[in-house]
């Protein structure tokens, strides 16, 4: 993590929603879970102030205010040393992070937040939840879940049959 | 692992240099909305309990989907469990999760990701011959009659490992190799040395693909080896003798014994591999029937020997093994907790754990780890009849540290670490053959059958000689066949050619599937026909 140079205020990043509403966080910070920041640093100078800023003007402030909360958390479990207790924190820390109050479109989102600063921890932990969500569901209950039309010809559902024949799809 | 395809990638021109700042934009999405009903909404699908919390029920159809990227579908996907039904009811949704489900690149970093292939069942004997039998639940348990041996059967299994099948065709003194996924089948003529008259052969198949990026699991076209040892030779009796057969070259290899056992040994139980060595546990025939007398005899004598086939160095050795358990003539090589072997040994309840120790030097020492009461671990309990019940360790998977024990005819699965078990069923037979079999079970190999059955061909090879022996061709046309259809010009054709519909009904006759590379119609247009 780049320590801030002495003198000088610590180094922000500023994630900015649609709205135009600003959410900070320090450079060292972001550094830990995104890695368009980590690849930013190679070239970006700072003049003034010391501010990098992020638009993701697509995305409502919810997701984005997640996104670093989401970072916030990664950044201080980094510092901590790794045991079975503190993976287990981890573990119930994602499930509150990702509990009852995210529907879907939340979900998507923070994924589409998350891609936007390569934060691939996050990618990786929406992606987790939507694996969750449609393992062990027949063919139909994920396009329910999912919102996906079924656009398989009748010839194609019946290779699909055909080539699992021996399974219950 | 992410290493196949290119990162996601994020939105361009998204940093910007300090002092930039975006005008405002008044419109918002609203979140938690409140749960509508929804009509198309099967009342099967239940709420969804992630990790402890619950997700709101699904948003009208339209209203919320899925980003529409291929990459981050492929990141989904790669995430959902490695069992039989997850990839084909996931390429059954619809045509785009049809072309990434099914793609052969996707489904290498799916069984890269995963590693470990699930157990789908296991093969033992029974009065109708070997059969499988499927440890999954619906809708992950495959039917006995996908893997069937058909005509093989009634042969003796050696085993199974990487998911092809060992088995000795005993008047005839053939090895056949089976792939229960692919059909694919290849016989061998065994080396004279294993004639009809040699008893305690054992044997293993295992995958030889030199790629260290390989994934067992999956090892359909990957080259293998056979390995037959027999300790209690016809020729001579005090010799053991081992060969192990390459399907690259065709050729049986004679290895060298190191050291001559001084007394007649005889195995117990499956091989094991670890390290690129192969391991067996044997006993003396005279302590194996001490052992087995009743009541069991008091053994003071070491008499637990190791064999071992070191498949790179291509030799043979017999070395000594720990002290034998008293009352016990069950016992398996196992993987230690450092990468070297240990030994199991069960004389019910207990089951003692020993462990090799090597100095710097090559001396190996057998050092007691720990001893287990197998009554605190079954779930449920055994009820033990009587002195001549069956206990015993059936096998044992190295990669996972699991075994699998028969207690008064049942089957449990024991993970010793986890101090973890489950009853998979009752032992139909009380001959010990007993083989879990483990494979990805990946979309695309269909029960399809080829309008030309062909009759399984068998290969005289020689052995040492430069003999003109070609590799296993019991199956050249599908082999051509599979080569074609692996451009992805002939994956219409291939898959155009199938003939529809899988057998119904069992089978006892022979059958053979004719398996081709599956490959999805295209990858590069999920909305073609």
């Amino acid at each position: 993590m780049a320590a801030a140079p002495s003198g000088s205020r610590t180094r922000m990043v500023t994630l900015i929603s649609k709205g135009g509403r600003n959410f900070k966080m320090p450079e060292a910070v972001a550094l830990v879970s995104s890695r368009s920041c980590r690849e930013a640093l190679d070239y970006i100078e700072y003049r003034g102030n010391n501010t990098m800023m992020i638009k993701l003007l697509d995305i409502d402030p919810k997701p984005v205010s997640m996104l670093v909360n989401f970072c916030n958390h990664m950044a201080a479990a980094a510092t901590s040393a790794a045991s079975d207790d503190a993976a287990q924190r981890m573990r119930e820390w994602e499930e509150r992070f990702l509990g009852d109050d995210v529907d879907q479109a939340l979900l998507y989102d923070l994924l589409s937040a998350a891609i936007s600063i390569q934060a691939d921890g996050l990618i990786d932990l929406v992606c987790k939840r939507v694996a969750h969500m449609i393992k062990g569901k027949t063919p139909q209950e994920i396009r329910t879940i999912l919102g996906i039309q079924d656009d398989l010809t009748p010839d194609q559902r019946d290779e699909i049959r055909t080539d699992n024949s021996w399974i219950d799809i | 692992m992410r290493g196949y395809w290119p990162n996601i990638v994020p939105r361009p021109n998204n940093i910007t240099r300090p002092g930039t700042v975006s005008g405002p934009n008044t419109s918002s999405r609203v979140y938690n909305q409140k749960k509508k009903s929804n009509p198309i909404q099967s009342k099967s699908v239940e709420t969804v309990s992630a990790g402890g919390g619950e997700m709101a029920r699904s948003l009208p159809a339209a209203v919320v989907s899925l980003p529409d990227e291929d990459d981050l579908l492929r990141e989904i996907l790669l995430r959902l469990p490695p069992q039989p039904s997850s990839l084909p009811r996931a390429s059954a949704v619809c045509k785009r999760w049809r072309a990434v489900a099914t793609d052969p690149k996707f489904l290498e970093c799916f069984r890269s990701r995963h590693r470990e292939p699930p157990l789908l069942g296991y093969y033992e004997w029974t009065d109708e011959g070997i059969i499988f039998s499927s440890v999954l639940d619906p809708p992950d348990r495959i039917h006995p009659q996908r893997f069937g041996l058909g005509d093989n059967s009634r042969n003796g299994m050696l085993g199974c490992r990487h998911g092809r099948v060992l088995v000795r065709e005993f008047p005839r003194n053939k090895i056949w190799v089976l792939d229960p996924v692919t059909g694919e089948l290849c016989g061998l003529d065994a080396p004279r040395e294993f004639n009809p008259v040699a008893f305690f052969v054992k044997g293993a198949v295992l995958c030889a693909a030199a790629d260290r990026s390989h994934v067992h699991g999956s090892c359909h076209s990957s080259p293998f080896k056979v390995v037959l040892v027999c300790i209690y030779g016809y020729w001579d009796p005090s010799r053991p003798i081992a060969f192990v057969y390459s399907s690259e070259t065709g050729v049986w290899h004679n290895l060298p014994l190191a050291k001559a056992p001084s007394e007649q040994y005889h195995f117990a139980n499956s091989g094991v591999v670890v390290g690129n060595v192969l391991y067996w546990s044997s006993m003396s025939t005279i302590g194996h029937m001490l052992s087995c007398s009743t009541p069991p005899a008091v053994l003071d004598t070491a008499l637990v020997k190791i064999v071992e086939i070191d498949l790179d160095g291509q030799s043979l050795a017999v070395t000594k093994g720990p002290p034998s358990m008293k009352g016990s003539s069950s016992h398996q090589v196992i993987k230690a907790e450092d990468g070297d072997i240990g030994v199991a040994m069960l004389s019910y309840p207990n089951m003692e754990i020993w462990q090799r120790k090597v100095n710097c030097h090559g001396h190996a020492t057998w050092l007691w780890h720990k001893t287990v009461d197998m009554d605190t671990i079954l779930a449920p309990p055994p009820q033990i009849t009587g002195a001549r019940t069956s206990k015993e360790i059936l096998d044992y998977d190295e990669d996972n540290g699991v075994f699998f024990l028969c207690v008064d005819t049942y089957v449990y699965m024991v993970q010793l670490e986890a101090m973890q078990s489950r009853k998979l069923s009752e032992k139909l037979s009380y001959v010990q053959v007993f083989h879990p079999f483990k494979s990805f079970y990946t979309p695309g190999w269909s029960g399809r059958q080829s309008s030309a059955t062909a009759s399984p061909k068998s290969v005289s090879v020689h052995q040492d000689t430069a003999a003109a022996a070609a590799p296993c061709t019991a199956l050249a046309s599908t082999a051509a066949a599979a080569d074609s259809s692996r451009s992805s010009t002939a994956a219409a054709a291939a898959a155009s050619d199938s003939t529809g519909a899988a057998e119904s009904g069992p089978s006892r006759g022979w059958w053979m599937r004719w398996t081709c590379w599956w490959m999805p119609p295209s990858t590069t247009s999920p909305t073609d026909n």
